[in-house]
């Protein structure tokens, strides 16, 4: 292409975009008609082609992104602790000690009672809270991190007991994933289908250690969030895993683009 | 398009209405530019849903840009389109030089009239990924030459004519199409 007639077609295609007509255009240029004309052709058919996203897939993509989202504000880390007690802590030390030991007798107390309940129970919003307030109560990172380890292992153990029920609800634990073939994975020993719309934050890969959020459907769990939390450099149970508003063990850090 | 950098600031702290205005602005025209570059709605479908995936996962670890979220956006987006075309490449790259089309090609009714949805999209998968990507923000994202300009890091002229090529070779990509059905 000569550089003479690559400037007539920025002419041309600038006088497109202020709106002449590629007729109007071509009449300048009687000469090199049957040059420009495919040119001009393939750009009107450029600008006029209807690109356009169907907007069902919009939404159904917005909403997508927005539970992803959710799961992800779950994820995230809980507010550091003030190192300094509040002032009434100081004023007034025996009232606080002593409500604090009130607390903690009702947490266990509550604790006991809500221990069996599975996900759907009345009780079991009751075990998700006892659970928060132990993590709450553990101040050292080992325990935290012990205390994450072993609510996990509740949760496996709650889906077992779901899926040999029969029941349906929604779940999440974390674990290792392996690639099972067909779309299906086995985390923490239970096996997980992902459907294309299941949202995968972070790049899955066998051996991943992942949190996955679910449902449990006639026997089968249908995974509809997973993060990838080897991807999480920063993540660690013990600094920043904790029971979210569902009791699911979730991480503290970020999945990698 | 919003605030940039209003949107950013209520996105970071991963705010449900800041993260749906920024859906909202930005699916559609990334939808486009994503699918003038793979020509296939399914394929744009899910490619457009992993950039905004990626941008999820920038914000949570402190990654995403700070007041350029577009700029940023049709990166992502090129990257993405980038990284499925290493997967799974489409089309056989026609070697074509980029020299002119025909002198025998009709008049421009007879052959605009020709173009179909899936003639353009083929025969855009038919050049350089320079092209594609030129002709994918200016006539999938429908920004402006400036806005172009500034994306690839360009100059107006240059861009410009980058464009004059890369529409010229793709008419010459489609003359076979346009001239098979003219023959009918």
């Amino acid at each position: 292409m000569n550089n003479t007639f690559e400037s007539t077609i920025v002419d041309c295609l600038d006088a497109l975009d202020r709106g002449e007509s590629a007729d109007a255009i071509l009449a300048r240029h009687p000469a090199q008609l049957a040059d420009l004309g495919p040119i001009l052709a393939a750009a009107a058919g450029l600008a006029g082609v209807d690109l356009a996203p169907a907007r069902a897939t919009q939404a159904a993509a917005r909403r997508d992104f927005l539970t992803a989202a959710a799961a992800v504000r779950d994820a995230a880390p809980t507010p550091v602790r003030s190192a300094r007690p509040s002032a009434w802590w100081r004023r007034r030390p025996m009232p606080a000690i002593a409500g604090m030991a009130a607390g903690v007798a009702l947490v266990i107390a509550l604790g006991v009672r809500s221990g069996p309940a599975l996900p759907g129970d009345r009780l079991y919003p009751l075990k998700l809270a006892v659970e928060s307030g132990r993590m709450a109560l553990t101040w050292d990172e080992a325990g935290r991190s012990a205390l994450y380890e072993a609510l996990n292992q509740r949760r496996i153990k709650e889906v077992k007991a779901l899926i040999a029920a029969g029941r349906e609800a929604e779940v999440g634990f974390a674990g290792r994933a392996e690639p099972l073939g067909g779309g299906r994975w086995v985390v923490a020993g239970l096996v997980v289908r992902l459907a294309p719309t299941t949202q995968i934050l972070g790049d899955l890969n066998p051996g991943e250690h992942v949190h996955l959020s679910g449902r449990l459907v006639g026997g089968r769990l249908l995974a509809t969030t997973v993060i990838c939390l080897d991807d999480l450099p920063n993540w660690s149970p013990a600094l920043g895993a904790t029971p979210d508003a569902r009791g699911v063990p979730t991480a503290a850090g970020a999945p990698g683009p | 398009m919003p605030e940039d950098a209003a949107l950013l600031a209520g996105a970071r702290l991963l705010d449900s209405e800041a993260l749906a205005t920024i859906h909202d602005s930005y699916y559609p025209p990334l939808f486009r530019y994503i699918l003038l570059r793979v020509g296939h709605r399914e394929v744009a479908e899910d490619l457009t849903s992993e950039v905004f995936v990626r941008l999820l996962a920038a914000l949570h670890k402190g990654t995403a840009p700070q007041s350029t979220l577009r700029g940023w956006l049709f990166g992502v987006a090129s990257n993405v389109v980038a990284d499925h075309q290493r997967q799974a490449y489409r089309v056989t790259h026609t070697a074509l030089d980029d020299g002119l089309v025909s002198p025998g090609a009709g008049p421009f009714e007879h052959i605009a009239a020709r173009l179909t949805q899936e003639t353009l999209l083929h025969a855009v998968g038919g050049l350089t990924e320079d092209q594609q990507h030129v002709i994918a923000l200016r006539y999938g994202s429908e920004l402006p030459i400036r806005e172009v300009a500034e994306a690839l890091g360009k100059s107006e002229g240059a861009v410009k004519q980058l464009l004059a090529r890369a529409v010229a070779r793709l008419a010459k990509v489609m003359q076979p199409v346009v001239e098979g059905v003219g023959d009918e």
